[in-house]
Parts: C-alpha cells; sequence; structure tokens
C-alpha cells in the first residue's frame, strides 16, 4: 500500500479558494444579498468558530445556514429555543430500552449532534439550556449521565437572536457571547434584493443547492481545509497590529483611546485576538496568500469585537455602538510602519 | 530565481547605511564651520583689529581650542550616532515592510523575514514554500537603491539648523569675548576715525588732508592694538600730533596770507574777502572780492571761513583727542611701571622728599618739556626699565614738583583753570601725586607782521584762533597750595 501522494501547498490554497467559492456562491443562489455575511458564516465555519446571527425574523437566517450546510454536504439540524426546552431536548438523553429481554439504557443524540446546529432564538431559552449548548460549543462534547460524547468534526453552531421583543427572554451573558467567533447582524433587505426574493420564493422554480463536497467526504476535507487556515503565517508586525487593536479596546489597556475608556466597561478577551487572526487567515487564503495583511486584520475586526466590547451605562445612554468605537480604535491605532 | 532574502539583506544594508549617512550628514556643515573658525580666527581677528575689536590673544587661542574640540567632538558624536543608526537600521524586518510598502505586497515580505529570522524560532509552515515562491516573484525585478534613497531635504534640514546653531554660539561667544575686553581706549580711537572720516570728507581733493586722515587712522588703529608696547604708541602719537599741528600751521598760514589780501581788495569786496582763510577757498574770495557782484563774494567766502574754521575745529579736536589718549597711556605706563617695582621689591616704598621716580624721563636729555614728546631712545619705559630696583633718583637740590610729606595735592577747584569753553581731560586726578603742566606755545612774531606758533614749544591742547584770548581772571585765591616746578615759574607769572 503506497503512500498517499503529497499535494503541494499551492493546491491546498486554490483548493480552499476553490471551496469556499463556490460554497459561497451556492449560499448566494439561494439567498440574496448578505454577502458579507454568507463570508462570514463560512469564514467561522472554516476557522473552527461558531456565529451568532442577530436580526429580525423573516431575513432568511436559518435557510442560509441550512444552504449553506447542504453545500458543505454536512448534516444539518436546527433547534427552536424556547422557555421551557430543556438541555437534554439539545444534548440527548438516555432512555431505557428492552432488547431481548434484557432491559438497557440507551442514548438518544438530541439534535446538538450534527455537523452544523442552528439554534434558532437562543435567546428565548433558560440559561441552564443555553449552559448545555454553549458548552458543547467550547468543548465539543456533551456529557450526559457521566458518560461524555464527543461531537463529530465539523462542529459549527449557528445562533440567532432577535434584538426585538425581548420581554421574556434570557439575554446571553458576557462570558457566554465570547464563545461565539463572530456577531453577525443581518439588515434588512434592499429594494432590488427584496424584488429578487419575491421572484426565487413565490415563483415555481425553487433552486435547490448542490453538494460542493462529497458528503462522505466532507467532514474530512473540512477539517483539512480548517488545518490548512492554521498554516497560514502571520508576520510579527502584523501580530503586533492586532495586539495593538485588542489593547486599545481595553479600557485599562495601553495606549486605549480616551473614549474606550469612558464608554467600555471591558474590552475583547484573547479569544477575541484569536478571532481576529484566524479571521484574517481566512481572508488571506481568499486572496490566494499563505501570509496576513493588515487589511485581513482589518477586515475581521469588526465581527470578530463587537460583541466582546462591554459597554456601560453611559454608552447604552448615549447609544454609543461598539461598531463606532472599533472604528476609532482603527483610526487611531496607525499601522506599525 | 531571485533569492528573496538576498534582495531583503541587500535593503538592510543599504537602509542601515542610508541611515548612518543621514544621521553624519547633518553633522559636516557645523564641523566645518567650528574647523573654519578654528583655523581662520587669526586672519579674521587682523580684520576685526582694524576695526579696533581686537581679542586678546588668549581669548583667540581659547576659542580656537574650543572650537577645534568641538569640532573633533562633533565629529565623534556624529561617528558613534552614526555607527548606531547603522546598527539600528540594520533589521531585515524592517527592510522587508520597506519592500512590501514599495512593492505593494500585502505583507509578504515581511513575513517571508519573519519567518526566516533569526530571532523568530517560529516552525515554518508548510505553506512557506508558496510564500517563497510569491516573494521571488516580486522582488525579481526589484533594484534595492530605487526604494531606499536618500533623505536630502531632511538631511539638509537640519544640518541648517544645527549650522545656524553652532555659528550662532560662535557668534556670541566671540561678542561675548570681544565686549569683555575692548580695548581700553576704543572710545578715543573711534573718535580719531571718525575725525579723520570728516578730515578726509570735507578735503577729498587735498592730498596732505588725505594722508592726515590716513595717519589718523593708522593712529587709531595703533592704539587699539595690545600687542604695541606704549611707548611706541606714544612715539606714534607724538609724530600724528606734530603731523595735525602742521596741518593746523599750514591751515593758519594760508588764512594769514589771505589776510593780508584782504587788505588789498577792501575796497571792492570787504565781506567777501576778509573772510576768505582758507588757502584752497581764497581764489573764490578773490573773486568775491574782484567781481561785481558783491553779494556773491560775500556768500562764498562766508563757506570758506565756515569750512576753515570747521576744518581747524577737526584737527584742534584731533589733536585734543591724541592728547587725551597719550594722557592714558603714560597713565598707563606709569602705572605699570610702579607695578613693576612693586613686584620688584618697592612695595610700600614711600615717596621722600626729591624723589620723582615716575617722571625720572624728564632728567633725561631728549625730554621737551611734554611728556607725549619723547624724542628717540629716550622711552619712558627703558628708562624704567634701565633702572635698578630699589634706586634712588638724584635730587638736584629742588623739589622738582613734588610736594612735601603728607601735603600731596587734592584735585579740588581745578576747573578754574580752564579757559571758557574748556572742559579739560577726563581723567580722574584723585591721589595724583605730581601734576605735569602743558605750557602753551609762545606766540612769536614770525615777522612781516605775521604771529605764528612756535613749533619747538609745547603747543595748547584747546584749539584757538587768533582772537585775543578773554581776560578773566578768578578773583579768589587758589584754595590749594601747589608748588610748581621751577623751570615753569618764570613762564607761569
Amino acid at each position: 500500500m503506497g503512500a498517499a501522494p503529497q499535494v503541494r501547498p499551492e493546491d491546498r490554497v486554490a483548493e480552499f479558494r476553490e471551496v469556499f467559492t463556490r460554497v459561497e456562491a451556492e449560499v448566494g443562489r439561494v439567498i440574496v444579498g448578505h454577502k458579507g455575511v454568507i463570508r462570514k458564516v463560512l469564514t467561522a465555519l472554516f476557522c473552527g468558530g461558531h456565529v451568532l446571527i442577530e436580526g429580525v425574523p423573516g431575513l432568511g437566517k436559518t435557510l442560509m445556514v441550512k444552504t449553506a450546510a447542504e453545500a458543505l454536504g454536512l448534516s444539518f439540524k436546527r433547534v427552536q429555543f424556547t422557555p421551557d426546552l430543556m438541555p437534554s431536548d439539545i444534548t440527548g438523553t438516555q432512555f431505557l430500552n428492552e432488547v431481548d429481554g434484557h432491559r438497557q439504557f440507551e442514548f438518544k443524540p438530541g439534535p446538538i449532534f450534527a455537523h452544523v446546529v442552528l439554534g434558532d432564538e437562543i435567546n428565548r431559552a433558560t440559561p441552564k439550556t443555553q449552559s448545555a449548548v454553549l458548552e458543547a460549543m467550547e468543548e465539543h462534547q456533551v456529557t450526559i449521565f457521566g458518560a461524555t460524547y464527543a461531537l463529530a468534526p465539523p462542529f459549527f453552531v449557528l445562533a440567532t437572536q432577535n434584538p426585538i421583543e425581548l420581554e421574556g427572554t434570557y439575554p446571553l451573558p458576557e462570558a457566554q457571547m465570547d464563545r461565539f467567533m463572530f456577531k453577525v447582524v443581518i439588515g434588512p433587505p434592499k429594494p432590488e434584493e427584496l424584488r429578487e426574493i419575491l421572484i426565487r420564493t413565490t415563483t415555481a422554480s425553487v433552486y435547490q443547492p448542490k453538494a460542493v463536497l462529497d458528503p462522505q467526504k466532507a467532514p474530512e476535507a473540512i477539517e483539512q481545509l480548517k488545518l490548512l487556515v492554521r498554516e497560514v503565517m502571520t508576520a510579527e508586525p502584523v501580530e503586533r497590529y492586532a495586539i495593538g487593536i485588542i489593547s486599545s479596546a481595553t479600557p485599562s489597556g495601553p495606549g486605549a483611546p480616551p473614549e474606550i475608556t469612558q464608554y467600555l466597561r471591558f474590552g475583547p478577551s484573547p479569544r477575541g485576538a484569536q478571532a481576529l487572526l484566524l479571521c484574517a487567515k481566512v481572508n488571506a487564503l481568499l486572496d490566494s496568500r499563505v501570509s496576513v495583511s493588515y487589511d485581513d486584520v482589518e477586515d475581521a475586526i469588526v465581527p470578530a469585537l463587537r460583541h466582546r466590547l462591554l459597554r456601560n451605562f453611559q454608552a447604552e445612554a448615549e447609544n454609543v455602538t461598539p461598531e463606532a468605537l472599533l472604528e476609532l480604535v482603527v483610526k487611531k491605532l496607525k499601522r506599525p510602519r | 530565481m531571485t533569492d528573496p532574502l538576498k534582495v531583503i539583506q541587500k535593503v538592510e544594508q543599504r537602509l542601515a547605511r542610508l541611515a548612518a549617512l543621514q544621521t553624519l550628514a547633518p553633522a559636516f556643515p557645523p564641523v566645518i564651520v567650528l574647523l573654519a573658525v578654528s583655523f581662520g580666527l587669526g586672519t579674521v581677528e587682523q580684520t576685526w583689529e582694524r576695526w579696533g575689536l581686537a581679542l586678546p590673544a588668549e581669548s583667540v587661542r581659547i576659542l580656537q581650542t574650543v572650537s577645534l574640540s568641538a569640532a573633533v567632538l562633533g565629529v565623534v558624536a556624529a561617528a558613534f550616532v552614526a555607527a548606531l543608526a547603522f546598527i539600528r537600521n540594520r533589521d531585515a524586518i524592517a527592510a522587508a515592510e520597506l519592500i512590501d510598502r514599495k512593492l505593494g505586497c500585502r505583507e509578504e515580505i515581511v513575513t517571508l523575514a519573519t519567518f526566516t529570522s533569526s530571532k523568530d524560532k517560529r516552525a515554518r509552515s508548510p505553506l512557506f514554500p508558496v510564500l517563497w515562491k510569491r516573494a521571488a516573484q516580486r522582488l525579481d525585478q526589484l533594484d534595492p537603491s530605487s526604494i531606499c534613497t536618500f533623505q536630502v531635504r531632511q538631511s539638509l534640514r537640519l544640518a541648517f539648523l544645527l549650522t545656524v546653531a553652532t555659528a550662532g554660539l560662535i557668534a556670541a561667544a566671540i561678542s561675548v569675548l570681544v565686549a569683555a575686553n575692548k580695548p581700553p581706549l576704543f572710545a578715543e580711537a573711534r573718535q580719531l576715525r571718525r575725525i579723520a572720516r570728516e578730515i578726509a570728507n570735507s578735503n577729498p581733493g587735498d592730498r596732505e588732508a588725505q594722508e592726515l586722515a590716513a595717519r589718523l587712522r593708522q593712529a587709531a588703529t595703533l592704539i587699539n592694538n595690545p600687542e604695541v608696547p606704549p611707548q611706541e604708541k606714544i612715539e606714534q602719537l607724538a609724530r600724528v600730533e606734530q603731523e595735525v599741528k602742521n596741518q593746523q600751521q599750514r591751515q593758519q598760514q594760508s588764512a594769514a596770507g589771505k589776510g593780508q589780501s584782504t587788505v588789498k581788495g577792501t575796497g571792492k569786496g570787504s565781506k567777501g574777502a576778509g573772510s576768505s582763510r582758507n588757502e584752497a577757498n581764497a581764489g573764490k574770495g578773490q573773486e568775491g572780492s574782484g567781481g561785481s557782484d558783491n553779494g556773491n563774494g560775500k556768500e562764498t567766502g562766508g563757506s570758506a571761513s565756515a569750512k576753515n574754521a570747521k576744518g581747524q575745529g577737526q584737527l584742534a579736536q584731533a589733536s585734543a583727542d591724541i592728547s587725551k589718549v597719550q594722557a592714558r597711556l603714560e597713565a598707563e605706563a606709569r602705572q605699570k611701571s610702579g607695578r613693576q617695582q612693586q613686584k620688584n621689591g618697592l612695595k610700600g616704598h614711600a615717596p621722600q622728599p626729591g624723589e620723582l621716580p615716575q617722571i625720572a624721563s624728564l632728567e633725561k636729555p631728549g625730554y621737551t618739556a611734554n611728556l607725549g614728546q619723547f624724542k628717540s631712545g629716550n622711552r619712558p619705559g627703558q628708562e624704567q626699565g634701565n633702572r635698578q630696583p630699589g634706586q634712588q633718583h638724584k635730587d638736584y637740590g629742588s623739589s622738582r614738583g613734588d610736594t612735601h610729606l603728607g601735603q600731596f595735592p587734592q584735585p579740588e577747584n581745578f576747573e578754574k583753570f580752564y579757559k571758557a569753553g574748556e572742559h579739560g581731560i577726563p581723567m580722574d586726578v584723585k591721589n595724583a601725586r605730581y601734576v605735569i603742566f602743558r605750557v602753551p606755545p609762545a606766540l612769536i612774531s614770525g615777522g612781516g607782521g605775521k604771529t605764528v606758533i612756535d613749533s619747538d614749544r609745547p603747543s595748547a591742547r584747546v584749539p584757538y584762533a587768533n582772537l585775543p584770548l578773554k581776560e578773566e581772571r578768578v578773583a579768589a585765591e587758589p584754595d590749594e597750595q601747589q608748588l610748581i616746578p621751577p623751570r615753569y615759574r618764570d613762564l607761569l607769572r
């Protein structure tokens, strides 16, 4: 049995770009507009992170994730979070089963055991249930009755939350928000996009997305692509720039602008820096480069850090958004040249 | 294919060299200025001396040494800073960043430099060959000299600032030293120069006047020259003073000649002729007298008279200034002599009756009753220099102007001896032990009805015209008793 043929690095980069763009195109055939959101969702997938999508109902969040999963050839499960949803409803549970006259407990996996899990309106579930999901997101495993079950890679959670109708909801704690790699905000479609949506959804011809990757080999292929992302190189000055952004966005950090000190209680955690750099690496690969540039980092700042800035009362009262503060940080932090 | 690392290394070395040069270049102009001051100060100083702004040799030497030291220090400091700049700029990452910026490589070259740097111990990524190839392609046609150039403007600006600062410092130092070492006779020298200029300007066609002006300028330069001994200065000044007097005499003789011609032409134009004194303008006066237009002759003659009077005034002023300088130089010479004596062991030696060490030269045969007019080979300094320490001078039986012990003259009410309008020499006569009189020259008859000044006699220091002296006597008795040297007693009767 001969060794597997060595794939040239250039081919790996090209393959990544091809897979990414094809999946992006497939999703784009279903979802009108929101190209930036689609790219960030796929980026998070290839980085091994999870995404929190914020948007009002009816904007195609679920469809987008479902389409992406189908295009990638991955399994997809959707969980509608409600206040009475129990953790076991997500993680699964053991039930007593009788086989050949013997009764034994058998584990029935919950919807979390899928490659792509959509947690719809995650802020409607109780914190206990939210915690079950968030633990799985972080550990890529669940523990039920003392037994630990690993989640099959690639494990990708995409949670949505509705910014309106907050009554009776359980907003995610900051610590749990931090576990999402990106927070992506979906805005309303433009008139042209809305027209295209009508054409696609109210006519008989409904496009069925095609799988870009072979469903049998997709998980492994995606894992390989995720590995490729981590192989992208980052120069020392670029790393310092990313670190500078994190420091500047931290109220007590060196070089933080006065506005950051004035409006923030806490800044981004090291997870924010990881997310920033991983996203930048994907950006570099999508540009057929194997090294990260300053532009790649800057492109990742807002989605990777916006949910990691904990604003104080004054900022909320004055409606100072995290995006505005991050923009200020980028403006004031000069590139090391 | 180009080796990207070699290109980065070339750029790195070029950057380091440029940084060193950029640091070194601005230091050159100030160093050149310092060297110029160090080596050219002597020449410049000679020019200053002509203006009376002489720097003492010690100051010049100090300034030259400091300038040279500063230049050497500047070179050493610049070399040190340049070496530091060279070392600091030998940074492959910085060079790679510069290449990235210039070529728009989006941090690919700097990433390559990071992963090949010896400082970075990170394991190379499997994607490194891709990066290498891309960098090699980008750097294939790169000319290192095109992306890093010498910043001329920046260096020039810095050099200009440093040079101006250095020149300012030197100028300030020289000004302070010049001000601190201004010659004691600076004001007098300037006054002489001014008079010389006025004489030269008022008589542009008169060769003698021009020569006299030149002599006055020389005298002004001379008295400010610290290297010329006072005795020589006194001699030179005496010669110049003599020339001034000669010029005065010539003018007076010319004026007297005009007076005679006036008598002849009185009937025709008394106003114009009677006023003309200047020889050069005499013709005009005569023309005025002989011409039909009496008014013109009067006007021209008046102008000539005024000019002549002005010229006389200038000469008298010059003479007075020279006398002042002589007096000061003599005083300095005496002080120096006194100090020398004290050094030689005469410290505390009280003057004895009949002892007149300071004017010992009076006893010498060359003395002409004017201390400023020493004959050659009869310098006071030499006299004092030849005298042995402790040697007493011989008294010839008279007090010779000395006072009795304890009866030194007090400088009180001496203004009464001044003529009207005379203010005297601004001298500090406090504690003066000896008073030197300058006797006005005797007016002698030169024959032919002309009255001339005896040039062999000491001349008056106060300008006078051939007008009758104002008869003025002070009724009050003098409030001091001062002995007059016997030889002058007859004259002052």
